[in-house]
């Protein structure tokens, strides 16, 4: 016997039995800890889509290309705190030379194995002139959880020029 | 941080130049190798845009490359990458390598031994002056 409401179907509806309108739990100076992950996990989704809170992480560098191979650009790695869920706000790149290069973001999930290319920039395609170019995804987009590790790469066609990278994003 | 390379336009890729014919050949006949140099160790040439000039007589300019593991210029030992005719009617021919990463005219990767090099080819035989200066960045 718990002290939630069963109904005819027999199972526990989660609703305390006997709840009225005017049942209380606490009082208004008391605190409430939610420690469900269920609910964790709505009240960020629900952060999420009503944009509430300004991106909290902000992870750039500028790199002066010296080679063609892919390269981690220093200083921008992320892992997502224990606890916490990783939403991205803004991805973005800027590149000086009329050449191919791209941008990654890159994700470890678990902050295990490989890192998968979640976004990718293509600066100077058709060697259009020097450019910016970002991602913008407004109020974000759930991108990891804890323990996943982000970072930004990149890989050039000619070691000329400097890139600066940044991404944005809220920890909820 | 440095700043941009070349004002104004963001960093230059195109970064060395040469140029002749110092100290190659003052008149062209009718083949001609220039050896523009090593291809450095682990690097390829990639090529950007030339001017060749030849207002005696009509002349083709060929940037070739050595084959890997070979260092003199002949046809066996080559590869052609690209061809150009400069003659007095055309005047100072520029010719475009890259056109706006496009293009990928490229050299081998140097072992340590092979050149990059210019070959002028005429169906005449009568000695004429010429030039060239070439745009390239070894990658």
């Amino acid at each position: 016997m718990t002290g939630f409401q069963v109904d005819s179907d027999g199972a526990e509806d989660k609703i305390l039995k006997g709840a009225t309108d005017g049942t209380q739990i606490g009082n208004v100076t008391d605190r409430l800890k939610v420690i469900d992950a269920d609910t964790v996990a709505a009240i960020n989704a629900l952060s999420i889509n009503l944009g509430i809170g300004a991106a909290n992480i902000f992870k750039f560098n500028e790199l002066a290309l010296t080679a063609r191979t892919e390269t981690d650009l220093s200083g921008v790695t992320y892992t997502v705190p224990s606890g916490k869920t990783f939403a991205i706000n803004s991805f973005s790149g800027s590149y000086d030379a009329q050449a191919a290069l791209y941008v990654r973001l890159k994700k470890q999930t678990g902050g295990t194995g490989s890192f998968v290319t979640i976004l990718r920039l293509n600066m100077m395609t058709g060697g259009q002139g020097n450019s910016t170019l970002s991602y913008d995804f407004g109020k974000g987009f759930a991108a990891g959880v804890a323990g996943d590790v982000f970072k930004v790469t990149v890989e050039a066609s000619i070691a000329k020029g400097t890139i600066f990278a940044m991404f944005t994003g809220s920890e909820l | 941080m440095g700043k941009p390379s070349s004002g104004g336009g963001g960093s230059a890729i195109f970064t060395t130049n040469i140029s002749g014919p110092t100290p190659g050949p003052l008149t062209c006949g009718t083949n001609d190798w220039i050896d523009l140099g090593v291809i450095p160790t682990g690097k390829y040439i990639r090529f950007g845009s030339a001017q060749y000039g030849s207002p005696d007589k009509s002349e083709t300019f060929q940037i070739r490359t050595n084959i890997a593991g070979q260092s003199v210029g002949s046809d066996a030992a080559t590869l052609l990458l690209a061809s150009s005719v400069a003659s007095a009617k055309t005047g100072l021919l520029n010719v475009d390598y890259y056109k706006s990463n496009t293009l990928n005219i490229k050299t081998v990767v140097g072992a340590g031994v092979e050149h990059f090099w210019l070959r002028l080819k005429s169906t005449s035989s009568t000695a004429g002056s010429y030039l060239y200066s070439i745009n390239y960045v070894a990658v």
